[in-house]
């Protein structure tokens, strides 16, 4: 019965092998949204985890300035309950192609520099801002943890020096200062007291309000990666429609094999069989596609680059941080909701036509 | 008539196994807890600081100390063992009587460990100054807060309220009842 099925399949090969890559297609576009949520909650926990309790940075009439790092740093200690400043140089510059977030890493020398998204990893002009010297190795002191990277793509670390030339930050001076404190409960009063110990007017950043502004970035990007099940639904439907279609076509044969003596459970046998010759490759085909898209090495990635249109990210995707419980569930649910559908529409026309009499297909009123 | 008889006898059957698995398998946890308080795992380190395990619970109120880092103090007795506690109320109740919450004789106590409010540098908690009455909430409700020194003194006052202030020295039953309006121990 087996060999029967396969030389079913094998006698229209391009058909069988176009369906099989539709549903594989089909199972990555499910997959993609389901992906991209789990890995953006992730990299926003990994984010945050670090993320100071308060962000203050100076801020005149004409924009923000650059904070001097000395006396900024003496007032914030100034005030009781901050347990830790940091000075942060950090900003958007022109890049080779887009637009770069730039962060300066004080743990990384002028001259050793810095990771680079694969995306830019090639055809840096030489006119450019960046030498080729700021896009060497991966370090691993990149303040950036791979979770991060959904929520990091097109950042680059650069020593602090650099990023401070890129950035136009005078010497002594950084972007903002992250200030921590013991108890969250005290971020509202050290805001106060913040305020009036700087000899500038500046703006403040709570751990709390950084918190939200993510929730609402992450939950955008979640909804923005929703969309791209609408062509794996509209695929879904039109699939459907051609094995119902398919299976219709086949009437006369099937009529012929009742003709034979096959029964009704010889033919459900079979279809079953012919519909597991097409969802086993399919399966596998699926998995290892969302394997290569999603955290495969960049060519495979750039596979996915239309997915990031919808975060306007430039360029291949970044690897997702592999985290089996996501990549299992996403699996999972993107099959079921592929698969399902088709199983039951290839089951659904098998058990029309075991029911038929024969007589009727041969005569070419079909399953009814 | 016959159905019904087995159904009542298979339905008693499945209780007696489920009761006699329940026993066999949470008996030994009953069994442990109720054995006195427990210290924690691990004493404190060589700089004195705390080393809070996971399971390390509060001999006072059975809490899970790792869940409550914040406001988590210990009481290190002269024996070696070291007691975690969720929260600074919970640590003066036994530090006032460790013979209840402890298993222990007042003279073995050794050092009382808490963390400063400000700053969480841990301090011994007999130099610390205590402040009652402010709206900072811990674990177990209104908070006994630990402070460094004066100047934070002040600057707590201000930012939280303050109605009593002391040392651990100056405390005891009655002043106890007095700032949180309860026995330290109930009484049996």
């Amino acid at each position: 019965m087996f060999y029967w099925a396969l030389r079913d399949i094998l006698r229209r090969p391009v058909r069988h092998l176009l369906m099989i890559f539709a549903l594989a297609g089909l199972m990555i576009a499910a997959a993609a949204p389901l992906l991209f949520t789990g890995a953006l909650s992730a990299g926003a926990e990994a984010l945050l985890s670090d993320a100071p309790s308060i962000v203050i940075r100076r801020a005149d009439p004409v924009g923000w300035q650059p904070i001097p790092i000395e006396p900024g740093i003496k007032a914030a200690e100034s005030i009781v309950g901050v347990i830790r400043v940091r000075a942060r140089r950090w900003g958007v510059i022109d890049g080779p192609k887009n637009p770069l977030v730039v962060i300066g890493d004080k743990g990384l020398s002028d001259n050793h520099a810095s990771s680079l998204p694969d995306a830019f990893s090639s055809d840096l002009p030489s006119n450019s801002d960046f030498q080729s010297a700021d896009f060497r190795d991966f370090s691993e002191r990149f303040p950036l943890t791979p979770e991060t990277a959904p929520l990091t793509h097109e950042t680059v670390s650069l020593s602090w020096v650099r990023a401070g030339q890129l950035l136009n930050l005078p010497l002594g001076t950084a972007t903002d200062l992250g200030i921590d404190v013991y108890y969250p409960q005290e971020v509202e009063a050290v805001c106060r007291e913040l305020s009036d110990a700087f000899p500038w007017p500046v703006q403040m950043l709570t751990h709390q309000e950084i918190l939200s502004l993510f929730k609402r970035r992450a939950s955008m990007m979640g909804s923005a990666a929703l969309f791209s099940l609408i062509p794996a639904l509209i695929g879904m439907i039109l699939m459907v429609m051609a094995v119902l279609q398919q299976q219709a076509a086949n009437v006369r044969e099937t009529g012929l094999l009742k003709a034979l003596g096959w029964t009704a459970r010889d033919i459900l046998r079979l279809s079953f069989l012919r519909m597991l010759l097409v969802i086993v490759p399919a399966i596998l085909l699926g998995a290892a596609g969302i394997a290569a898209v999603f955290y495969g090495p960049a060519p495979f990635r750039s596979l996915g680059a239309p997915l990031g249109l919808f975060f306007g990210w430039h360029g291949a995707l970044s690897a997702l941080p592999f985290d089996a419980q996501v990549a299992g569930s996403a699996f999972a649910a993107a099959g079921t909701f592929i698969l399902l559908p088709y199983i039951g529409a290839s089951l659904w026309s098998a058990v029309r036509a075991s029911a038929a009499e024969p007589g009727a297909f041969i005569e070419g009123g079909g399953a009814g | 008539m016959k159905k019904s008889r087995f159904r009542q006898i298979l339905c008693s059957s499945l209780c007696t196994v489920v009761i006699s698995a329940f026993f066999f398998i949470f008996g030994g946890g009953i069994t442990a807890a109720g054995s006195g308080p427990q210290p924690g795992k691990m004493g404190l380190d060589e700089a004195g600081r705390m080393q809070v395990s996971d399971g390390d619970r509060c001999p006072v109120c059975a809490m899970n100390v790792i869940k409550h880092p914040k406001f988590a103090s210990a009481i290190q007795l002269k024996d070696g063992r070291t007691f975690y506690f969720c929260g600074t109320g919970c640590m003066i109740r036994s530090w006032l009587h460790p013979e209840v919450f402890l298993g222990a004789e007042k003279d073995q106590l050794q050092k009382p460990v808490v963390k400063a409010y400000f700053t969480g540098k841990e301090m011994d908690a007999r130099e610390a100054i205590w402040v009652a009455g402010s709206d900072v909430i811990g674990p177990m409700g209104p908070a006994l807060v630990p402070l460094k020194d004066e100047a934070e003194l002040e600057t707590f006052r201000e930012r939280h309220g303050a109605k009593a202030t002391f040392r651990l020295s100056e405390m005891d039953d009655e002043k106890w009842q007095a700032i949180t309006g309860k026995k330290a121990v109930k009484e049996k």
